[in-house]
């Protein structure tokens, strides 16, 4: 990979330091005037430690994970659902999802048939209890 | 979850499987929300991005030739929804600009009397990053934390290599100089 090379006036800090993010990063290197101004100059060395810690620091959150809430994963899963047919059928033969998740259409099939299980089961009532009176 | 594992769900993917695919969701989108998260700087903001991720994924999964991980593919595709998203808010939407920063609660494990101090300096180093513009901070979670190259970060955020090299080194001068107002050495521990 080819680098730019820096040049260093010596005392001339603010020409270096603009530089350093890149130096830190393996993008640039420097000369053998920039060196030497490096070798002398507390503030660039200060900066450059610097720039070091935080490539560092920044490199370490890399395993800091934001836990999200429960409703992430069934959100997603839905947003998959409503954009195929095919993931439809996947979801609906897996058979274990509750019905918000296979869309609304399976909510209002499984409302109805909620209710005509309801419904069936107090006619029924009704009719065994008027056998009752009538017998 | 080993790399091979991984693999094969993604082979299994590619050819069909949504049982596959979802497992890959299971397996990755903490990791994703994390990512988008950082980019966006907001809960709701990267829940939408997540998402919208996700569904590319699986729209392009026969694409996905394998030359890198999953979750290196993953986090391309994610830069690219978040900066959509970005644009569309910055057209939409205006921010108000707060100087209190909701910081998102990163789970200690560690000897709790060190960690604290470590907790500081990391939320010190998250902060400074959340209140950087999403344009440059863009760049630095890309880089510095995802380890993407300038030319993948160029790509998904649809500028120029040399802009995503500038706006890398802006974001680390202002980060440097958040973490350093007086040369001082505050991120030793993060």
């Amino acid at each position: 990979m080819p680098y730019k090379t820096l040049t260093a006036p010596a005392g001339d800090c603010h020409r270096f330091t603009a530089e350093l993010s890149e130096v830190v990063d393996g993008g640039q290197c420097l000369d053998q005037s920039a060196l030497e101004h490096f070798g002398s100059c507390l503030r660039c060395q200060a900066e450059l430690a610097q720039y070091k810690k935080l490539l560092r620091a920044l490199s370490n959150l890399r395993g800091q994970v934001i836990t999200p809430d429960d409703f992430l994963l069934t959100d997603i899963l839905k947003a998959l659902d409503r954009a195929g047919e095919g993931w439809r059928r996947h979801l609906t033969v897996l058979g274990e999802r509750p019905a918000f998740l296979r869309g609304p259409g399976a909510v209002a099939a499984t409302a109805g048939a909620a209710a005509a299980t309801a419904g069936a089961i107090v006619l029924a009532n009704r009719l065994s209890s008027r056998y009752r009176l009538t017998g | 979850m080993d790399s091979k594992a991984i693999e094969d769900l993604v082979a299994a993917a590619k050819e069909g499987s949504h049982q596959a695919f979802e497992a890959l969701v299971r397996h990755t989108y903490a990791d994703i929300y994390t990512l988008a998260y950082r980019l966006v700087g907001d809960e709701e903001d990267a829940r939408d991005v997540v998402q919208e991720a996700y569904l590319r994924a699986h729209r392009g999964i026969k694409k996905f030739r394998g030359d890198a991980q999953f979750s290196t593919w993953m986090h391309r595709i994610t830069a690219n929804c978040a900066n959509t998203y970005l644009g569309r808010r910055n057209r939409h939407r205006h921010d108000p600009l707060a100087d209190d920063v909701d910081i998102p609660d990163l789970t200690p494990h560690l000897d709790p009397v060190h960690q604290a101090d470590i907790d500081v300096l990391r939320t010190q180093l998250v902060s400074a990053l959340m209140q950087l513009p999403p344009k440059l901070r863009s760049v630095v979670v890309l880089r510095d934390i995802y380890d993407l190259s300038h030319e993948a970060i160029a790509d998904q955020l649809d500028i120029t290599e040399s802009a995503a090299k500038v706006r890398l080194h802006r974001a680390r001068k202002r980060l440097r100089e958040r973490l350093y107002p007086l040369g001082e050495e505050r991120a030793d521990a993060v």
